[in-house]
């Protein structure tokens, strides 16, 4: 064991798990979902996918903080066999990132304790975390064209602030889903880079004897680390929730017929804001966002105090002025009326 | 891929606060006063290249313009330790040498007729980035220069690069205090309206609360502007911790930016910072954890904005959002139960129209920069009461003009000829509407601000029907 963990640097192994599967250091894979959404797929045959995508977080890395980690040479992409969906070249939904897995190379005797089993739910939990981020970038793309739009409007000569204003459900749609978003991006990063790996810490300096000790521990650290990305089978409604709410998002950004494209805009297009911004669609995107908060608030409302600690904290975290609380009772208080 | 941001300083006030944040962060990244990578820097991970670049020989060069009208601060740059950090190439001092003298209007003007060696420079920094996220500017809107030359930049940057996000340190002139320019509050509202259509983002610095937090807190009884730049660089470099020293959120300035301002004109940040020393007040340590820094920036007396006042009215006032960076020893169990005790003890009040919530970046730190306590932290945060920094401006705008002061100065130049005091009239309208607009963020209904039809299960029919013309 002691071998392991000083002549095989075992622990550094573990580090660059969580720096790399767990995004503690993130750098890089914002870069790499900004080359992924601005690839044009249409242009990429099926089985160079692999390739492309392999290339596109290799240069990531090289530009990024981790550019000198020596670790970052064990990383390598997999594709999902066999595929979730096919991956189809024009969508810019999830489907796009659900069979992107981040394999790690381990030899022996590492892979004594980081087993292919465990690698598996290291792969799963890339791809959950990288969904999420592909997600909170499609909605920072929609703050930008929406900052762009109110600015060209302020200066325009033919100023509307009424126009202005009715931008301004735009926005709260967008922020209520971004507000859910980057609590979920920082609740998991709390408890899952943070908290569960201090756990883990503390687990590996007092429970563990041998070998056999040591992988059982890794193998609980992971299996925690699964349940706090509510991927287990017991929150699998909770996932739900969420893979939905990730794709409103993505949703959202296709509402914008011009997104980044404000150069071409013309002040009468503003009088006509419709054309430019599907409301109607933004509208549906609002009632399936309010729906799953009311059906997230009644799983947590079911779920035992002490059972779903995660779901608990993350409602608390996402309620935390109780605006949702409010409008859920407010909401259903006149629909009893 | 690292994405670049180019700082432009304007004026006395920029170059001096400017000066003040590369020496910081020189220190954090183990820079030395020539650029030169210090032997102890060995340790990686940081993102230099946001902020610098490599020349030839791997000095190390801040991505910096320096600009005045008049030599005297460029000139103690220049003549300092520093002298050899920045490229020469982006130094602009007008021929003249004969400043602004406090007159927006003239800094506007000279602004005009110089922009094209000024783009220059910001043209061959921005090609020299590989991914050019924007532009910050640190400048005052009470002076000449700062504010009117600013203005005028920062609507040619707004023009030129319109993709490229621009945030500002703007530094709000002290009220407290009878001021050498009588006709700041004409420079003030002017470089407000600039403020207002032409920047994602302003960080106010707000003299008054520098001085306030520099007399209380830091016991000091006539603070200098060395010190109160010390807390503007403090500030400055800690905002900009998580863009140098990646994590897993708030790598970017955009990232920052969009969860801090969810409607785009009201994107104007206070601070707060605990805790605070300045040299030689390292008897002034205490024990620090994460509950404490997050409460402590809470409070009032640590807010660096002086409109955060206890009146009645501020007490309406609400947190539109929260970012707290906290850096240092950090047990992250310890923020999930200040969160609570936050939470439980109600002391935050946030808006009632959208969800928020203090959001929290655990930072890394210098690992060069010895400090003396275990914990500190940097608030920003979109909070409503700064409107009455803007009402306290308006107001200033308002008694001056009235009396028709100063005006003559302002006629002498383009903008103000024939007697054509427009400008002034408009800005003070987009000013008032900023007032407005924040003050409708403490109701409930902000969203359905302005609008007819305030049901809003009905917006999207109604905007559909009201807006076809």
């Amino acid at each position: 064991m002691k071998l392991l963990e000083e002549g095989f640097d075992l622990c550094a192994h573990l580090l660059a798990l969580r720096w790399y599967h767990f995004m503690e250091i993130a750098d890089w894979a914002d870069s790499f979902i900004a080359s992924i959404y601005h690839k044009k797929w249409s242009f990429v045959k099926s089985e160079q996918k692999r390739s492309e995508i392999q290339g596109l977080m290799d240069l990531a890395l090289q530009r990024s903080s981790c550019d000198s980690d020596p670790y970052k040479e064990r990383l390598f992409i997999y594709m999902r066999e066999p595929p979730v969906d096919s991956f189809d070249a024009s969508a810019c939904g999830l489907d796009l990132l659900d069979d992107i897995l981040l394999g790690y190379k381990a030899e022996w005797p590492v892979n004594i304790v980081i087993t292919e089993d465990t690698l598996k739910i290291y792969a799963e939990i890339f791809c959950y975390l990288l969904q999420v981020r592909f997600a909170v970038f499609s909605l920072t793309e929609v703050w930008r064209f929406l900052k762009e739009l109110t600015q060209f409007i302020s200066r325009s000569s033919d100023s509307r602030p009424d126009v202005l204003k009715k931008l301004n459900f735009v926005m709260k749609v967008r922020h209520k889903l971004y507000h859910f978003l980057s609590t979920l991006q920082q609740y998991l990063h709390c408890h899952l880079s943070d908290i569960s790996w201090r756990r883990f810490q503390h687990s590996l300096k007092n429970q563990v004897r041998d070998i056999l000790d040591l992988e059982y521990v890794h193998m609980c650290y992971i299996t925690d680390a699964f349940d706090i990305c509510f991927l287990s089978d017991e929150s699998k409604q909770v996932a739900t929730i969420i893979k939905s709410m990730l794709q409103l998002a993505l949703e959202l950004r296709l509402c914008f017929q011009s997104l980044g494209d404000t150069c071409d805009l013309s002040v009468n297009q503003l009088t006509n804001l419709q054309y430019i911004i599907n409301f109607s669609q933004v509208d549906v995107i609002r009632t399936k966002f309010e729906g799953n908060i009311r059906d997230l608030y009644i799983l947590h409302s079911k779920s035992s105090k002490y059972g779903e600690l995660g779901l608990s904290r993350f409602w608390g975290y996402l309620n935390y002025n109780e605006y949702h609380s409010m409008k859920i009772s407010t909401d259903m208080g006149s629909f009893c009326f | 891929m690292p994405r670049e941001i180019i700082t432009i300083q304007v004026g006395q006030c920029g170059n001096q606060i400017g000066m003040e944040f590369w020496k910081q962060l020189c220190l954090e990244h183990g820079i030395g006063k020539d650029g030169l990578l210090e032997d102890f820097a060995t340790q990686g991970g940081d993102r230099k290249d946001v902020f610098f670049y490599q020349a030839d020989d791997q000095h190390f060069i801040p991505r910096s313009l320096l600009i005045d009208l008049e030599p005297r601060v460029i000139n103690g740059i220049q003549n300092s330790e520093y002298r050899n950090l920045y490229n020469h190439e982006n130094i602009f001092v007008a021929e003249h040498g004969g400043g602004a003298g406090n007159n927006w209007a003239s800094g506007y003007h000279q602004g005009e007729q110089v922009v094209d060696d000024i783009m220059d420079m910001v043209d061959r920094e921005a090609d020299g980035s590989d991914s050019l996220e924007g532009f910050v500017l640190c400048h005052s809107i009470a002076g000449g220069t700062g504010s009117g030359m600013g203005s005028y930049l920062l609507e040619t940057l707004n023009d030129r690069y319109s993709k490229k996000l621009v945030q500002t340190y703007s530094v709000f002139p002290n009220q407290m205090e009878t001021s050498d320019v009588v006709v700041q509050p004409y420079n003030s509202l002017l470089t407000l309206k600039r403020l207002t259509l032409n920047a994602d983002c302003v960080v106010v610095l707000d003299n008054t609360a520098l001085n306030r937090i520099a007399v209380e807190r830091l016991h000091l009884s006539n603070p200098t502007f060395a010190q109160t730049n010390s807390l503007v660089s403090t500030v400055m470099s800690a905002s900009t911790t998580t863009l140098r020293y990646p994590g897993y959120m708030n790598n970017d300035l955009v990232g920052l930016l969009a969860s801090l301002i969810p409607t785009p004109r009201c994107h104007f940040l206070m601070t707060g910072y605990t805790p605070l020393t300045v040299e030689r007040q390292v008897n002034m340590i205490r024990k620090t954890t994460v509950l404490d820094v997050m409460r402590r920036l809470l409070q009032t007396k640590n807010i660096m904005v002086s409109s955060y006042a206890r009146t009645k009215e501020a007490s309406q006032a609400k947190y539109i959002s929260i970012l707290n960076i906290i850096q240092g020893e950090v047990d992250p169990t310890q923020v999930h139960e200040s969160l609570q005790r936050i939470r439980e003890r109600k002391l935050v009040n946030f808006i009632d129209w959208a969800p928020a919530s203090i959001q929290v970046a655990l930072s890394r730190k210098s690992p060069y920069v010895q400090t003396t306590h275990r914990v500190s932290g940097l608030m920003l945060a979109n909070h409503t009461s700064i409107r009455h920094l803007f009402s306290k401006c308006l107001g200033q705008y308002e008694k001056l003009r009235k009396k028709q002061a100063f005006l003559d100065n302002y006629r002498k130049f383009p903008m103000f000829a024939d007697n054509d005091l427009s400008e002034f009239d408009e800005s003070r309208e987009i000013i008032e509407s900023l007032v407005d607009e924040y003050k409708a963020c403490e109701s409930p209904d902000y969203i359905k601000w302005g609008m007819e039809d305030p049901g809003e299960a009905n917006v999207a029919a109604a905007l559909d029907s009201k807006l076809v013309v």
